[in-house]
């Protein structure tokens, strides 16, 4: 489906950004690979997942810049980019400091904002291109103790249909997951998270590899003709 | 961009005609990074203002 496509993932590493690389290396993308822990992203190419693999902080611009001109050296295109990289924040907001608000919303936002450039400039060279970026569904229907995050996330929905309105024909579109099974819950309670599935309609969590199938279709041409969308993959949690 | 060279002139300059708007300035930035192996700080983007002060900038990096 993406055979020989310049692919770039943040958060590689872990998660549903491991996944979606899985999946993209499955359908023959050429694939660059972002994320803080280098040895995460070289276990993948150990289990045979060719790719380039950077150790950067997204959140740090400069660090993004230096990571941009090494990738220049390596190819002058990039067809697809997925901002996956993020941290899920909870918190009462009354009991969330400063520091916390800025850097949940320097890795979830502001991350996006920084590579999104880079890759810009190269996709508006090369007149087509798809952006995803993955946002939540508490960034559209909110969450208690989730007030940073979900904001940080809210903020995503805006950037990506005013970015898909100034870049057209580059597409650009959010997916928004529901609760899905990764690292970022290991800070949630099994009770919680239980409490979590009962109010899901479809009454499970996601797998990550259904985040990174709904990732690879906005990839992809099979979504043409869609953008400045937020796709919601969330058992119907949000329709309620 | 589709520029005749016959109009490129220090005194170009962004926005000043209708084959360099803010869509043909980003063509051009990346042109320019490409063929220069740069990469143009947002600020410089933003102060590429004239052909005049694209050779300046561009040279900034060279130098």
């Amino acid at each position: 489906m993406l055979k020989d496509k310049w692919v770039l993932i943040t958060g590689a590493s872990s998660g549903i950004g491991r996944e979606s690389v899985k999946l993209f290396a499955k359908n023959g993308a050429k694939l660059l690979l972002l994320a803080r822990d280098i040895e995460k992203l070289q276990s993948l190419q150990s289990i045979g997942i060719e790719s380039y693999i950077f150790s950067v902080d997204v959140s740090n611009y400069e660090e993004v810049k230096k990571c941009f001109m090494q990738i220049r050296k390596i190819t002058k295109s990039i067809d697809v980019l997925v901002n996956n990289a993020g941290i899920l924040e909870s918190a009462m907001f009354m009991m969330t400091n400063q520091k916390t608000i800025q850097n949940v919303f320097e890795v979830n936002t502001f991350s996006q904002m920084y590579v999104s450039q880079f890759v810009s400039k190269m996709m508006i060279k090369q007149k087509k291109g798809s952006i995803i970026n993955v946002t939540s569904i508490m960034g559209i229907s909110g969450a208690n103790a989730h007030t940073i995050y979900s904001a940080s996330k809210a903020a995503i929905i805006g950037f990506t249909k005013s970015l898909a309105k100034e870049l057209a024909p580059i597409r650009v579109n959010a997916i928004a997951p529901g609760i899905v099974d990764t690292p970022l819950l290991d800070s949630i309670s099994d009770e919680k998270k239980n409490e979590f599935i009962q109010k899901i309609p479809l009454k499970r969590l996601a797998l990550p590899q259904e985040i990174a199938q709904s990732i690879l279709f906005l990839a992809s041409d099979m979504s043409s003709y869609i953008t400045a969308s937020v796709l919601e993959v969330d058992g119907g949690l949000c329709s309620i | 961009m589709g520029i005749s060279e016959d109009i490129i002139t220090d005194e170009l300059k962004y926005n000043e005609i209708d084959e360099w708007d803010s869509v043909a300035h980003m063509t051009l930035v990346g042109e320019i990074e490409d063929s220069f192996d740069i990469m143009l700080d947002t600020d410089d983007i933003i102060d590429m203002s004239s052909f005049a002060k694209a050779k300046e900038i561009v040279s900034k990096y060279l130098g």
